[in-house]
């Protein structure tokens, strides 16, 4: 799996290189518009990750040029502007997913897993971890046999947990995915929500189900 | 309408000087066939120095007075003023004696109707000819009729002619002011086609143009210094945050430094959160921002947002209690919407003694939405209500709470500018009967 890092501040991009060598990925880095129409005309990559902010240049323009033209590649799009505005407006020029900075690197990597995945989809309508099983059909969530009321929030949250299992969710990516709305500090909206899908399913405080990782988000295991 | 009151007047004054003008001829050639048939009559009276007799005047001119009785009226006085021959057909009306001075003369004459009268001296007699004047009656009848009609036609072609004439010089007005009436933040680079010649019109369009120049370059730097704020402040946020996480990896069995990286990314989540929002206050304030408004129901709407609202409050051993009468369609930005909702509902929660109640109420009614969020909190002194609004105010206890328990201080101002970006307003009052207070969001429909 070959990934293209297009980003041009040296030091976030090392970050993002080094992260996703090690979840084994082969990554190339580059720091400008030009660099990155090359290496995109060299070689195929799976994953393209496209910083907005260029020396040379707009990244939604190069974002524009590729779609425009026969590039298919899922693109996640890193920004450091304004997040509903911009989000909207690069999603429309064709990129598969957005990233607003400062974002932490286990998100990145769960994004990036995700537009990997998206092309090796095998359609699951039951998700299972342990002794919970969701269906997405009937909306019925059993814990050992035994069934477990949740409302409609509270389900979409513990489906998501289950598509991520072990891996690091942050609040933003709870936040866009559940509630389709950006994340705001100002409520612990998401915190709240959390607390009460522990309430019922966990059998115990000793056994979490899912942890809390501070200042970061929540972790399902 | 003014110009066609104004031709149509102006025609009207030219067809009654017409007439008078047509009247005066009339009566001159009245006056000069008068003459013309006292010159036969004086043909006929032959002699008059030595005043003949009444007899003999008769005898003279009675013959003729006859042949033109059709045309004329005849009637002679001696030199003392007395009738001596009057022609047959003034039956027993007499013309009147005029005064010195005056030998021409129009009026009504009984059992005659109206003539016009020459006096014409001769020797020792005064021969009076007279012409009816209903011919020129007639005349002047068949005048008025003809002006009557061509006036009217005249008022309604030039109500026609105006309306035209308007549309036609206003078309670049109209113009003008549908451009500048589309323009607004999403297409501020359109502008007015300037019209051809240089007149005044020309002019303003020019002037206007210049308006949304200088407008549009105001709200690119705007933009141009939020994006460039972003992104020199949210690009050092990203790597300090890759660091903490980095370290938080490499100490992950030092529940010390755990808790110290763990409060690192907490701050760093709020430093990032305050920078997006004041980023969204200066863009909102600056009038450069966009909303794309969407139809939505605002019952879906609210019970989706009632479903957050009573989980936070239950949360907070609170209660949440909804008033509704808003079934019906809305436009607004639901992301924003929610947000503002949301604020409210958090800080009202924030201040809510335990136990307290917080209340929303939704109405629609005359094309307003009226969204109250009320609490049991202890209210602000009147002098505060209107500052709250403004960033960085904080209301309500502060001390001993944390960072995420006070609130960043700038909920309030985004929901001013996300009620204002939808054309609303809001305001906060405190609660009259059971103390605590309401802001309440009066936003138009469509």
């Amino acid at each position: 799996m070959k990934i293209l890092i297009v980003e041009d501040q040296r030091r976030v991009g090392g970050f993002v290189e080094k992260a996703l060598i090690e979840q084994n990925y082969v990554t190339r880095l580059v720091g400008s518009r030009s660099a990155a129409r090359e290496a995109i005309a060299e070689e195929p990559y799976d994953v393209v990750v496209l910083d907005l902010g260029l020396p040379d240049g707009d990244g939604l323009d190069l974002l524009r040029e590729w779609r425009n033209g026969t590039m298919e590649t899922p693109i996640l799009i890193l920004s450091a502007r304004d997040a509903v505005e911009d989000r909207v407006q690069a999603l429309n020029l064709g990129a598969d997913d957005y990233l607003p900075k400062p974002f932490s690197v286990d998100e990145l990597i769960a994004r990036v897993r995700s537009l990997l995945r998206r092309n090796s989809v095998v359609r699951t309508t039951v998700l299972v971890h342990g002794a919970i099983r969701l269906d997405l059909v009937s909306h019925v969530v059993t814990r050992g046999g035994e069934r477990i009321e949740l409302t409609s929030r509270e389900f979409a949250l513990l489906e998501l947990f289950l598509h991520n299992p072990n891996r690091l969710l942050t609040r933003t990516f709870i936040a866009e995915k559940v509630w389709e709305a950006s994340y705001d500090l100002e409520t612990n909206l998401i915190d709240v929500y959390v607390r009460r899908l522990r309430r019922k399913l966990e059998v115990s405080p000793d056994h979490p189900v899912i942890r809390t990782v501070r200042g970061s988000g929540y972790q399902f295991a | 309408m003014q110009f066609a009151v104004l031709v149509t007047l102006t025609i009207g004054a030219v067809l009654a000087a017409g007439r008078w003008f047509l009247f005066r001829e009339a009566i001159n050639g009245l006056d000069l066939l008068n003459q013309a048939e006292y010159t036969e009559i004086q043909d006929r009276l032959g002699s008059t120095k030595s005043a003949p007799s009444p007899t003999e005047v008769d005898g003279r001119i009675r013959a003729h007075t006859e042949v033109d009785s059709a045309l004329y009226f005849f009637q002679v006085r001696d030199s003392k003023g007395a009738v001596i021959f009057r022609s047959t057909n003034l039956g027993s009306s007499e013309l009147p004696s005029l005064p010195v001075g005056v030998s021409r003369w129009t009026g009504e004459l009984k059992g005659v109707g109206s003539v016009r009268i020459c006096d014409f001296r001769d020797g020792m007699l005064s021969v009076q000819v007279a012409s009816p004047l209903e011919p020129v009656q007639w005349l002047l009848k068949d005048y008025e009729r003809v002006s009557l009609f061509l006036l009217l036609g005249v008022a309604i072609a030039s109500v026609g002619l105006g309306w035209a004439f308007a549309r036609l010089t206003l078309q670049p007005v109209r113009a003008i002011h549908a451009t500048a009436s589309r323009i607004r933040a999403d297409n501020l680079g359109e502008r007015i086609p300037m019209p051809e010649g240089r007149d005044e019109l020309a002019a303003l369009v020019l002037l206007l143009n210049r308006m949304f120049d200088r407008l549009e370059s105001s709200f690119a730097q705007v933009k141009r210094f939020t994006a460039d704020a972003s992104h020199e402040l949210k690009t050092p946020l990203t790597f300090v945050r890759l660091n903490a996480e980095k370290l938080r990896v490499k100490y992950a069995r030092d529940p010390e430094a755990i808790a110290v990286i763990g409060d690192i990314l907490e701050e760093l989540d709020r430093f990032g959160q305050i920078i997006e929002s004041l980023l969204f206050l200066a863009k909102a304030e600056s009038g450069a921002l966009v909303v794309t408004r969407t139809e939505a129901q605002a019952e879906t709407f609210v019970r989706d947002f009632a479903e957050d609202a009573l989980a936070l409050a239950e949360d907070r051993g609170a209660r949440f209690t909804l008033v509704r009468a808003d079934t019906g369609r809305i436009w607004c930005e639901p992301t924003l919407l929610r947000q503002l909702l949301m604020n409210l509902a958090t800080n009202a929660l924030r201040v809510s003694p335990p136990g307290g109640n917080v209340t929303l109420e939704s109405v629609i009614s005359q094309n307003r939405w009226r969204l109250v969020v009320s609490d049991q909190g202890p209210g602000l002194p009147p002098e505060q209500l209107e500052q709250v609004f403004e960033p960085f105010q904080r209301y309500g206890p502060t001390s001993g709470k944390t960072g995420a328990e006070v609130g960043s201080g700038l909920g309030l101002a985004i929901c001013r500018s996300i009620a204002t970006l939808h054309g609303g307003t809001i305001h906060a009052e405190n609660r009259a009967d059971v103390g605590g207070f309401s802001v309440v969001v009066d936003l138009p429909v469509d």
